[in-house]
């Protein structure tokens, strides 16, 4: 058990150095700014709650993805009632298009990934999402509760139906 | 496509201001307020004092039953409430233990699935045990029924008791069709995702 002033920094230290990644998640499972700016906080909520329990047994950043994963796949479930459906081809026209990268701005891959990704199972979406941050294997393992070997073959499939998805951006 | 590119843009993506907003600790209790009144996983310490009261209340109904062994509304409700107040505690229990952000996803999963069957197990074991105990206590009392519905004595309490079965009635059906949860089809969706995980 923390010390309240120990705690108080741990949490600001492990929020100040991991903004960027919950920014990330909170992003992609918030349909909106507001939303979004809600799950933060309710992640943050959550950490601040779980610093007790840390028990050192896993990864300080794995543990925190665990927490801001759960949190927003809990999030979006009370929310996509609400949600429009999304269709991931929908997106951009444009005329000339060789390859993907070329095809979209930066900002429209970013959206066209959001919503390519959200087509997936629960579980594709977040090792795709763990994928993006560039985790290992073993760390999407840790995180899921998969094994090694099924986070690669999932993570193989499930990159498989986004490039599929992209095609037909291009086509 | 390259993936490279995409990991790229992903992790620029995020924009955070040099200012980064860490919540205060009245940030951080006035979320926890709203988690609590707005949502159905949380609130578990709403949870343990709701089953403190039930059971309080539960006792005095049947400390008064003793006193005056005529009166066997009394009896009734203290059943009642001590049935309730005992479920609600093992709901706490599990509650509590399940409602764990931090564990990874396939138990998280796993225990959100049974988190809502306990759920609706509950509410189908306060209906039946309310049948039950109702069944019971007329079946003891046979040869007073006046005394359970005697309008001068227990009336009051019939009037407390039945708008309190239609508020739990609406809670039921506000829960099962209109809470954005909608228990049954929370219960199918994370089947579903249990059944994707067991497949591995």
């Amino acid at each position: 058990m923390l010390d309240p002033a120990q705690k108080r920094i741990t949490f600001e230290r492990l929020l100040v150095s991991n903004q960027q990644r919950i920014r990330r998640i909170c992003r992609y499972y918030a349909d909106t700014k507001t939303d979004e700016e809600d799950l933060y906080q309710e992640i943050a909520l959550q950490i601040w709650d779980s610093l007790d329990r840390f028990a050192g047994e896993a990864k300080l950043e794995t543990y925190l993805y665990r927490i801001a994963l759960n949190t927003g796949m809990t999030h979006l479930r009370k929310t996509k009632r609400r949600a429009q459906p999304i269709d991931p081809t929908a997106l951009p026209e444009k005329t000339e298009m060789p390859p993907f990268e070329e095809t979209l701005s930066q900002q429209e891959r970013i959206t066209w990934l959001n919503n390519a990704i959200k087509t997936l199972k629960p579980i594709d979406q977040t090792l795709l999402l763990l994928f993006l941050e560039e985790k290992s294997y073993e760390e999407m393992a840790d995180v899921t509760g998969l094994s090694v070997a099924n986070v690669g073959a999932r993570l193989s499939r499930a990159r498989q139906r986004l490039s599929k998805l992209a095609q037909q951006i291009i086509s | 496509m390259n993936w490279k590119t995409l990991q790229e843009d992903w992790q620029n993506s995020a924009e955070v201001s040099a200012s980064a907003k860490i919540p205060s600790a009245s940030q951080l209790n006035a979320t926890r307020e709203k988690m609590r009144f707005f949502e159905y996983d949380n609130g578990q310490q709403s949870a343990l004092i709701g089953s403190i009261c039930l059971g309080l209340l539960g006792i005095m109904a049947f400390m008064a039953f003793y006193l005056e062994p005529q009166k066997m509304m009394l009896l009734f409700i203290g059943g009642i409430l001590s049935l309730s107040a005992f479920l609600q505690g093992i709901r706490f229990y599990f509650f509590r233990k399940w409602t764990q952000p931090q564990q990874d996803l396939k138990t998280y999963y796993s225990y959100a699935l049974k988190k809502v069957r306990l759920a609706r197990r509950t509410n189908w074991t306060i209906g039946a045990g309310l049948i039950c105990w109702t069944g019971f206590v007329l079946w003891i009392a046979k040869d007073q029924f006046s005394s359970i519905f005697d309008p001068t004595v227990d009336a009051r309490v019939l009037v407390v008791l039945f708008p309190f079965l239609l508020i739990v009635g609406l809670l039921v059906w506000y829960y099962r069709t209109q809470h954005p949860y909608q228990i049954p089809e929370l219960e199918k969706e994370l089947e579903k995702i249990v059944a994707d995980f067991e497949s591995d």
